[in-house]
């Protein structure tokens, strides 16, 4: 916290009478700081809104209940936003939120930050060593764990096999070169049919596809000690070769697309294949969700030639600011428990970080054959792939590669100088991070 | 107008009270005033020289983040970022560019509605109504509007023949946008304004001159123009400040992008201090972005005194 | 009509009743259309059905109208605790604004002291100032006395929003009020504080109530602040609200424009009935936020 000299007390001491006053009209204010073990039985947790398995958890929060008897409310909170309530809860210490779901890409700028508890003792030795060791580490910063996750997936190639066969394609593509040629050709402006859609808006999700393509092409974001190597050929070639989709052979919908885009435009049939997270797939085989149920299925990504996808996880961490630790903590080892997490990749269709998880999927008669290649892919996708740098610094990373997309995207900026100026920004945000 | 001239007023009126009575006057004036006096110097006062007290230390949000004092070196740090550069010259190009379209916008959609005879109540009532909306809700209707395929302006154009652009998908449409947003939001108040500089101009001016033989244009440029000089600047001082705090079309419509093309000091600042979680360096930006509005107000305010004094 | 009779002076140039006046008409229908298109999006929208959202061509009117949209908003519990919220906030910014600014709108009109000019350009100023500047300073006190993500800290800051507000629009107006009222009462020996509650609001009435409808729109409408300082539904308000109806995976747009409904519909009903005070308000130089 900061430290105070007397020249700060005195606005201070003004603020706080005049908010005394307020007090007075019943608006309660939280005492600053985490208070004793006065756990109060009753958490909230934070999800992402929109998200299915947020959605899933949410369903089963009265299990919970009935389970431990602490009681839990959820709060839904858009992804692009989740960085700035869950820093701004956590900065507070208020503890508003108990429970956080804890996107990879901060994980370490929190853990650094001290926002989150280490959860070291919370995990048991056995489910430790139930998770997949790369899953944990997701979770693991400076030799602790801070945050448990529930999926670790990445994107995989969805394709309409109707629209492929129609074509006389009889196999996905597993190279750039094949998917850029079969986009091509399944592009078909008179019946508003686009052979795919590449991303380039600027947001929190876009610059997962260019991360993906870079490592397809044999290079990284950032070096092992997680310093930026952003302007480099892989780099490059990868934006090239999204504008030539893009831009050169228009076999994607004109503008900046994101994901709203491409889930919007898969499930409605306008587009023959997109790269996608694991979790559209329940919702694509859906008829009351989805147009093109019974007619796709999901390949693993095209390479150059590596085929992987970069791995990124989603946690539940606890708020370190939370007065209700035990409770939080107990929601956490619950919503990760071999149990939860079966469910939730039965439910879903999802791949699962613990081993016990998924052995049981494996022995699971009742989900049909198609669903089980799903899963293939998936699991097979993600174990073949690594993670993002785990480094404090990678919201900013994040936020040069998505001004880069875009400006790429765009086209108000050449591929070298946009790199080259991410390049800059995500080196003096390593520098200034690593003091 | 009042905000010029009162002053002098006020000061004409009290020289008449006896001393004894003044004495009284002032006293009472003392206590009427404090209390918001001081309510203001608690809230934007105190915290604006803390920030700036702030803006010369390092300083994380985070435990054992250690706090030490760096001078000028966040200052140094923000001003040499071209981020930070790229956002003020947007904002100041933002600025330039929205005035300059309000007042012409504002004054043609004046003189048309001038003439207008029959509905003039419903007609000022219609266009009362942005005045009132959130600027916030305003912006989600327009990223509705302007988006691809199923947006209405899209929409419109293919009904006219005419190529439909990916609104966001480009800088300059994306500043396009933000400008319209900005724009619905705005005029009203600037066609108000004058409408009213309007009706206080003496009709005999302009017939007078329209008799002796002088164009439409010739009577709105040497006439109505020059008098309506105080609703203009009126308008002008109030818009510029409006126009500096931009932030919600922003973040609702493009989210400052694409490529950072539709970032402004406001989002520049959210975003130092919540996606960056770079406080030290908010503080920097937070204090040069008081200076560079209170600044260009300032000159814009002291122009203004200098036409009231003459008129 | 009253509107024509109240305006003299200019002979209308085109009657309605000629093609001149019809094509200018048929235009101004147009024109008005176009520009209130925005609001009229957001409450058909707000009937549509989601399966209607995207429809391409796209069409303005529901085939289908539901209240399904107005339903899912009244059952979440979040947006309407928004609702309150910003009911909350608003009226105690404005409160407290008319407490503070009303006294010292009339001191500043009618009982000028040494420095009083400067303070009321001092306090003017604060009007033209960026309330984003106050995010930081705002974030970090709060947070020390722990008001973050609370009512009463976001009515502690939007004081400096509406006060400004109310002291400017209020002023001009005091300083017009008939001088001989106040000196007839002050001869029947009555204090300030009885001149100012007895004699000046009574006769300050729709001044007073448009600096307070502009001073609550302000804040009512306020959203940088808002999302600064808030961090869940206890505390956030509408705008903050409506701008998270946009996920990563869609937006939603028919409950995002239900609730927009619901939060404009006091909004316009306000507008309606005042309307004549407000345009005078606006057009003697006074604004909103």
């Amino acid at each position: 916290m900061l430290n105070w000299t007397g020249r700060r007390r005195v606005p201070l001491l003004l603020a706080s009478a005049l908010s005394a006053a307020l007090v007075l009209t019943g608006c309660s204010p939280s005492g600053g700081g985490a208070a004793g073990q006065s756990d109060t039985k009753s958490i909230t947790v934070g999800i992402e809104a929109g998200s299915p398995q947020g959605e899933f958890f949410q369903k089963a929060g009265p299990e919970f209940t009935k389970a431990t008897g602490i009681k839990v409310k959820f709060l839904a909170v858009p992804h692009d936003n989740m960085h700035q309530k869950f820093l701004t809860d956590a900065v507070s210490g208020t503890g508003a939120y108990d429970v956080l779901t804890v996107d990879e890409g901060w994980m370490p700028e929190f853990a650094s930050k001290g926002y989150l508890t280490k959860l070291d003792d919370a995990l048991g030795a056995t489910d430790k060593s139930d998770f997949e060791a790369s899953a944990l580490q997701t979770g693991t910063f400076g030799g602790h764990l801070y945050s448990v996750p529930y999926l670790v997936h990445n994107l995989v190639l969805y394709y309409r096999t109707d629209l492929l066969k129609k074509a006389g394609i009889d196999a996905p593509p597993t190279t750039w070169e094949q998917y850029a040629a079969v986009a091509k050709k399944l592009t078909d402006s008179k019946s508003g049919v686009y052979g795919t859609v590449i991303e380039g808006k600027q947001d929190a999700e876009t610059y997962t596809h260019l991360m993906s393509m870079v490592q397809q092409a044999g290079g990284d974001v950032a070096d092992e000690s997680g310093k930026p190597t952003f302007d480099t050929a892989a780099v490059k070639s990868s934006l090239q070769f999204m504008q030539q989709v893009q831009l050169t052979d228009k076999s994607s919908p004109a503008g900046l697309n994101d994901l709203t885009t491409e889930q919007g435009e898969f499930l409605a049939g306008h587009v023959a294949m997109i790269m996608m997270w694991p979790y559209l797939y329940s919702m694509a085989k859906d008829p009351a969700q989805s147009k093109v149920a019974g007619k796709f299925a999901v390949a693993m990504p095209p390479g150059n030639p590596h085929q992987v996808s970069t791995n990124f996880a989603w946690s539940f961490g606890v708020n370190a600011s939370s007065k209700n630790q035990t409770s939080a903590e107990k929601f956490v080892t619950w919503a990760t428990s071999s149990d939860m997490l079966q469910k939730l990749s039965k439910a879903q269709n999802l791949p699962t970080p613990r081993k016990s998880a998924a052995a049981a999927i494996a022995n699971d008669t009742s989900i049909v054959q198609a669903d089980r290649d799903a899963l293939a892919v998936f699991t097979k996708s993600v174990s073949a792939s690594s993670t993002i740098p785990l480094v404090t610094a990678f919201p900013q990373y994040q936020t040069a590669m998505a001004v880069a997309l875009s400006s790429v995207m765009s086209q108000s900026s050449s591929v070298d100088a946009a790199v080259a100026k991410a390049q800059q920004t995500m080196q003096s945000a390593y520098e200034s991070s690593s003091k | 107008m009042t905000v010029i001239t009162g002053r002098r007023v006020g000061t004409v009126r009290s020289a008449r009270r006896s001393s004894g009575a003044a004495r009284r006057g002032r006293l009472t004036g003392t206590l009427l005033t404090a209390p918001a006096i001081a309510a203001l110097a608690v809230t934007i006062l105190f915290p604006l020289l803390w920030t700036v007290w702030l803006s010369l230390e390092s300083f994380g949000l985070g435990a054992g983040t250690p706090v030490e004092f760096v001078g000028l070196h966040n200052y140094a740090r923000i001003l040499t970022s071209s981020s930070f550069l790229t956002a003020l010259l947007q904002t100041l190009g933002y600025v330039c560019v929205t005035l300059i379209v309000e007042l012409v916008a504002g004054l043609a959609i004046a003189q048309v509605l001038r003439q207008a005879t029959r509905g003039r109540k419903a007609l000022r009532l219609v266009i009362a109504i942005p005045l009132m909306i959130a600027p916030v809700v305003a912006s989600m209707a327009f990223r509705f509007l302007f988006s691809n395929g199923y947006g209405l302006v899209n929409g419109g154009l293919a009904l006219l023949g005419l190529p439909t652009p990916s609104w966001f998908g480009e800088p300059w449409l994306a500043r396009t946008t933000i400008l319209i947003t900005n724009l619905w939001l705005a005029v009203p108040f600037v066609v108000l304004v004058l409408l009213a500089g309007i009706a206080g101009i003496p009709d005999e001016l302009e017939e007078a001159a329209r008799i002796d033989g002088a164009s439409a244009w010739h009577v709105f440029f040497r006439i109505t123009l020059p008098l309506l000089k105080p609703s203009i600047l009126i308008v002008l001082v109030i818009r510029l400040a409006d126009a500096f705090r931009v932030f919600d079309s922003i973040y609702v419509l493009t989210g400052g992008g694409p490529a950072n093309s539709t970032e402004v000091m406001s989002s520049y600042l959210f975003r130092t201090m919540f996606e960056n979680s770079d406080f030290s360096g908010g503080a920097a930006v937070t204090v040069l972005f008081v200076l560079i509005v209170g600044i260009i107000a300032g000159g814009i305010f002291f122009a203004l005194r200098e036409r009231g004094a003459q008129a | 009509m009253t509107a024509v009779a109240s305006l003299p002076r200019r002979q209308p140039r085109a009657g309605w009743k000629t093609s001149r006046g019809v094509a200018a008409w048929v235009l101004g229908v147009v024109a008005v259309f176009l520009f209130l298109l925005p609001l009229i999006w957001i409450f058909t929208t707000a009937v549509k059905p989601s399966t209607e959202l995207f429809a391409i061509p796209p069409k303005l009117l529901p085939s289908a109208p539901t209240v399904a949209n107005f339903a899912a908003v009244f059952t979440n519990g979040d947006i309407l605790h928004m609702f309150g919220n910003s009911l909350l906030v608003g009226v105690l910014a404005t409160l407290i604004s008319l407490l503070l600014g009303l006294p010292a709108a009339f001191g500043f009109a009618r009982h000028r002291y040494r420095f009083s000019g400067v303070f009321l350009g001092a306090v003017l100023v604060t009007r033209m100032f960026p309330p984003v500047a106050l995010a930081l300073p705002f974030f970090l006190e709060l947070r020390q006395v722990g008001l973050l993500n609370s009512p009463a800290g976001l009515v502690i800051a939007y004081i400096p929003i509406v006060l400004p507000l109310v002291v400017w629009m209020l002023e001009g107006f005091f300083r017009e009020f008939p001088e001989e009222l106040l000196e007839a009462a002050r001869l029947d020996g009555l204090d300030t504080i009885h001149i100012l509650l007895r004699i000046v609001l009574p006769l300050s009435r729709p001044a007073v109530a448009v600096a307070a409808l502009f001073g609550f729109l302000s804040a009512w409408n306020e959203f940088v602040i808002a999302l600064t300082l808030t961090s869940t539904p206890q505390a956030e308000t509408m705008p903050v609200g409506i701008a998270s109806y946009v996920t990563q995976f869609q937006t939603l747009w028919g409950q995002m424009t239900a609730a927009s409904v619901l939060y404009l519909v006091p909004v316009l009903i306000a507008t309606v009935l005042a309307q004549r005070h407000i345009i005078s308000g606006l057009m003697s130089g006074a604004t909103k936020g």
